[in-house]
């Protein structure tokens, strides 16, 4: 502000400023010439970018080694790599934003080229009236009704994880990422079922390093993988995990009781009352129960559990299902064994499953994983 | 004026809302001299404040031009220079007092480390109770609003003040402190101009003042010329006779030493030195044959004025 | 730029014990509410990305220019605005100052959100969702600027236009996420259903498009088609609505009196 005191005529006052600082008087209510000039200049060289780029799109330097449903041979169902399935169609505008956006991303591209096996999947019904019967069965399979779906899966089609929807890069690799985490939970699941407890513990204890013990199926990871070592008589084993597991979570709802109860910390019956009238809570506690009955050599109970999972759960393909029929007709197996050769020295039944043949009534799906399962290491990050 | 330099010059300004359907001013060329104290009075509606608006650009003239210190009035430097109370002091209520002036203080550029210094001063001279200082603005009365409102305008010696009816619902004291302040301007040199209905303080401070009415000047008065004494006479004439010429009105005014100021539907306009002129007068211009129908006095200076101008447009 | 605009603005928000709550609200409430109910992973992440998009920081920074762009402030604002206008202050200089104000409001607040959230999360034993590395901190501050100059301009709209465009904006960064889908048939769905919901999906791809002006910093940089179109169309929705800030504004006119 002017200090000058007294009169400031108006030709003083013009001169004062005219000759150095009228130029820095501008109007209050102008709009700024750099702002405008500027944003003109971006908004033209915005245009003619997109112009030019929808006429020759950027070259990309590294492209996802895309399969087609139709092109997946044996030999991917039987690497130790995740299937990774883009769902998408021609006439679908998301789809193109993802393409040019999550799944241009190199660290995306790269991950999905070294640890997954990436098939799109291109949806003609809207053109063709129909898909081809490869591509049909893979949207029943995973029940695909809007683009883009993305499903992570094991070679088997056991569905990880999926995506619905457009995402950003960060999130797409966490969904991989996770993806690759998770799939070590459920080869785990698999080994157990079919008879490879060695191969289950190394499955679960990289998932629960690798989650840092920090994920809602951390708890079933810790009990499964207890399982195994019971499964192979290592008692130690099972303890330090059910040990680690207590002091670890601190969520006490189910199925933290069944930990407790594995460690022997609670009976049986104190197990079932934690569950309540929860049926899924209820298969949980007798299957996981009965296999460590059965691998401790408790036939009889494992017996009277697990049979109680197979004539109450009403999905064939659940873990506990699976788990239960297939140790079933392992006792029943012993069983026979016995009777049949009786002889006085012979010696007590290796209750291990690891050292028992599979038998036609093993396991319930004999997983595509399996064939080379022994083959594989679990997968680090 | 011509000994004066030009501070605000109008010229030809118009100003119409609603499509050129309203005209709130209908062409006003004025001009206002540096140093000059130039009140603007009227009726409610007259366009008064549509004429602040446009020396403060806070509206755009549909035509015509305002200079002030020979720029635009939008221009930043004019900004700087100048300083303006609001008709009605909606201040941020939750700031206190000193708050509110640092805030102003830093708006007008003013140097940060005389912050604290310039904005004491300031509420100083507007006699704000220190008390008030650190008090919540709206626990503030309307006086107190008022003389807040001043003390803003007095951060960084403006060069130029508007002020928008300044002295509606002051109290005595805060009138008096109004009129302190206009005449320190005054001994300043500083521009003022104000809107105002209080005539009363108008007239005693300012050097001219516009009469607007229907978006127009209707007249431009010097104060100066306007004595306590001195009254305002209106002769009404009968409409049917012939209406005395402009001379012999001048020539009988200049007898008793007043004058004339020129006839307008029907009415002659007289300024007269003394109300025992009053008689005088009437009976001249009896004596020269003039149709008198009706005599009146204003009662004394602006207001009177005021009040002739208003009722004439009432009688209209 | 003015220091007095901007410091004003966001000191405005702590002038009111309501404004506060508000503000602690979207900071701290907020997240603590969805992390008690984000119980997975899944829908920890469903959540977070409603929040992280544009959502809440369109709503923070609405908040922040609440007072005197435009029309409100108990419709007195013309003559608030009319006083501070008398003051050397351009137009395009308070619309930059309110927009970094915003902006800066919205970092903070978000900041405190991500903050919240995880804390929560981890308290509950649970991952976090959001990590704070350079790529979310920059999309932060990087969408706070440019989401703080969308709301300039709805802040710059008559009061009633304003609001319904923001409502619609909200509307449409609210189901951005389920839209960014396309339906595989319309087997058994009325076709009207569907042709609105064609419709809401063609809607908000282009307000996605052309009006949201968010960037994701790692996607543009860590591309295999690297491209600075998302660079200069980030860029140039800033500049515009800046531009179409200060053009409203400078249009408007300010009657404070009765006439």
């Amino acid at each position: 502000m002017a200090k000058s005191e007294g009169s400031a005529p108006e030709t003083e006052l013009q001169e004062n400023v005219s000759a150095s600082q009228k130029k820095s008087y501008g109007s209050t209510t102008a709009v700024p010439k750099w702002l405008l000039i500027s944003t003109m200049f971006l908004l033209i060289v915005r245009a003619g970018l997109s112009i030019s780029e929808s006429i020759s799109p950027p070259k990309a330097s590294e492209e996802i080694k895309w399969r087609t449903p139709d092109t997946i041979t044996p030999s991917d169902r039987g690497s130790d790599k995740l299937f990774f399935y883009e769902f998408s169609a021609d006439w679908c505008e998301p789809c193109k934003q993802l393409e040019s956006t999550a799944l241009s991303s190199r660290e995306v591209v790269k991950f999905l080229n070294e640890k997954f096996i990436p098939i799109r999947v291109v949806d003609r019904k809207r053109e063709d009236g129909k898909n081809t019967p490869a591509t049909q069965e893979l949207e029943d399979l995973f029940s695909v009704q809007a683009f883009p779906t993305m499903v992570v899966a094991l070679p088997d089609g056991t569905k990880i994880q999926d995506q619905l929807g457009v995402v950003n890069a960060v999130g797409l690799k966490k969904v991989l990422s996770e993806a690759n985490t998770l799939s070590n939970y459920f080869h785990g699941k698999e080994c157990l079922i079919n008879a490879e407890p060695k191969l289950a513990t190394e499955y679960f204890e990289a998932f629960l390093n690798q989650t840092h013990w920090n994920h809602w199926r951390a708890p079933f990871a810790s009990i499964l993988c207890a399982l195994a070592f019971e499964t192979m008589n290592d008692q130690e084993g099972s303890k330090r995990i059910l040990e680690k597991a207590i002091t670890t979570f601190k969520d006490h709802s189910f199925p933290y009781p069944i930990i407790t109860h594995l460690a022997g910390k609670i009976s049986f019956d104190e197990l079932l009352k934690e569950a309540g009238e929860n049926k899924g809570s209820r298969l949980m506690a007798y299957a996981y129960s009965g296999v460590q009955d059965f691998s401790r050599g408790n036939t009889a109970q494992a017996t009277e559990k697990l049979s109680w999972v197979k004539s109450n759960s009403n999905d064939e393909t659940s873990f506990e299902y699976r788990i239960s029929r297939s140790l079933l007709a392992q006792i029943k197996m012993k069983k026979h064994e016995f009777r049949s050769s009786a002889a006085p020295n012979s010696t007590p039944p290796n209750l291990s499953p690891a050292n028992t043949a599979p038998s036609n009534e093993g396991p319930a799906i004999q997983p595509a994983a399996s064939q080379s399962g022994k083959s594989r290491e679990p997968g680090n990050k | 004026m011509s000994e004066k330099t030009t501070c605000i010059k109008i010229e030809n300004l118009v100003k119409t809302y609603g499509r050129g359907r309203t005209r709130a001013l209908d062409g006003i060329s004025l001009e206002i001299g540096n140093g000059e104290v130039f009140g603007l009075i009227g009726p409610n509606g007259a366009g008064k404040t549509t004429l602040m608006g446009c020396l403060l650009s806070l509206l755009r003239p549909t035509s015509g031009d305002i200079h002030i210190f020979g720029y635009t009035p939008d221009n930043l430097r004019v900004k700087e220079l100048s300083a303006f109370l609001p008709e009605r002091p909606n201040f941020d209520a939750w700031m206190t007092a000193r708050q509110f002036m640092s805030y102003h203080h830093m708006l007008a550029k003013l140097p940060h480390k005389t912050s604290k210094q310039d904005v004491e001063e300031a509420l100083r001279q507007v006699e704000l109770d220190p008390s008030a200082w650190d008090r919540r603005i709206k626990k503030f009365s309307r006086g107190m609003l008022q003389r807040l409102g001043l003390a803003q305008m007095l951060l960084g010696d403006p060069k130029l003040c508007f002020l928008d009816e300044p002295g509606s619902g002051m109290d005595p004291i805060g009138a008096n402190l109004l009129r302190k302040l206009l005449l320190n301007w005054k001994k300043k040199n500083v521009t003022v101009v104000l809107n105002s209905h209080h005539l009363d303080e108008v007239e005693r401070v300012c050097d001219r003042v516009a009469f607007i009415k229907g978006g127009r000047i209707h007249q431009i008065e010097e104060l100066s010329n306007i004595s306590k004494e001195e009254i305002t006479i209106i002769v009404k004439c009968s409409p049917e006779l012939e209406m005395p010429d402009d001379v012999l009105c001048s020539d009988i005014a200049a007898t008793l030493e007043g004058h004339y100021f020129g006839i307008t539907e029907h009415c002659l306009r007289f300024r007269l030195k003394h109300e025992k002129d009053k008689a005088s007068l009437v009976k001249a211009l009896v004596e020269k044959q003039v149709a008198v129908e009706e005599v009146f006095q204003e009662r004394r200076g602006l207001e009177d004025l005021f009040i002739a101008l208003h009722n004439e447009d009432l009688r209209r | 730029m003015s220091p007095a605009v901007y410091l004003f603005t966001l000191w405005v928000k702590f002038s009111s014990m309501s404004s506060v709550l508000g503000l602690l609200f979207l900071a701290i409430g907020v997240p603590i509410i969805l992390s008690s109910v984000a119980v997975d992973g899944k829908t920890a992440d469903l959540l977070v990305n409603l929040v992280n998009g544009p959502t809440l920081a369109m709503a923070i920074s609405y908040t922040f220019m609440q007072d005197n762009i435009a029309n409100t402030r108990q419709m007195n604002d013309g003559e608030y605005l009319s006083l501070l206008f008398a003051r050397p202050l351009t137009r395009s200089q308070y619309i930059v100052s309110k927009w970094l104000a915003g902006s800066t409001g919205v970092f903070i607040i978000m900041m405190l959100n991500i903050l919240t959230f995880n804390t929560a999360q981890t308290l509950q034993g649970r991952n976090t969702v959001v990590d704070l590395n350079f790529w979310s901190m920059s999309d932060l501050i990087l969408n706070a600027l440019s989401y703080s100059a969308l709301m300039v301009v709805i802040r710059s709209f008559p009061m009633r236009l304003g609001i319904a465009v923001f409502i619609i904006l909200v509307y449409a960064s609210l189901i951005g996420p389920a839209l960014s889908f396309s339906m595989s048939s319309y087997e058994g769905a009325i076709p009207a259903v569907y042709m609105i919901f064609q419709a809401l999906v063609f809607i908000s791809n282009f307000l996605h498009h052309f009006v949201f002006p968010g960037i994701d910093l790692f996607e543009v940089l860590n591309t295999t088609r690297f491209s600075v179109l998302p660079l200069v169309t980030y860029v140039s929705n800033i500049l515009m609505y800046l531009l179409l800030g200060t053009v409203l504004l400078s249009r408007r006119e300010f009657s404070y009196g009765e006439e």
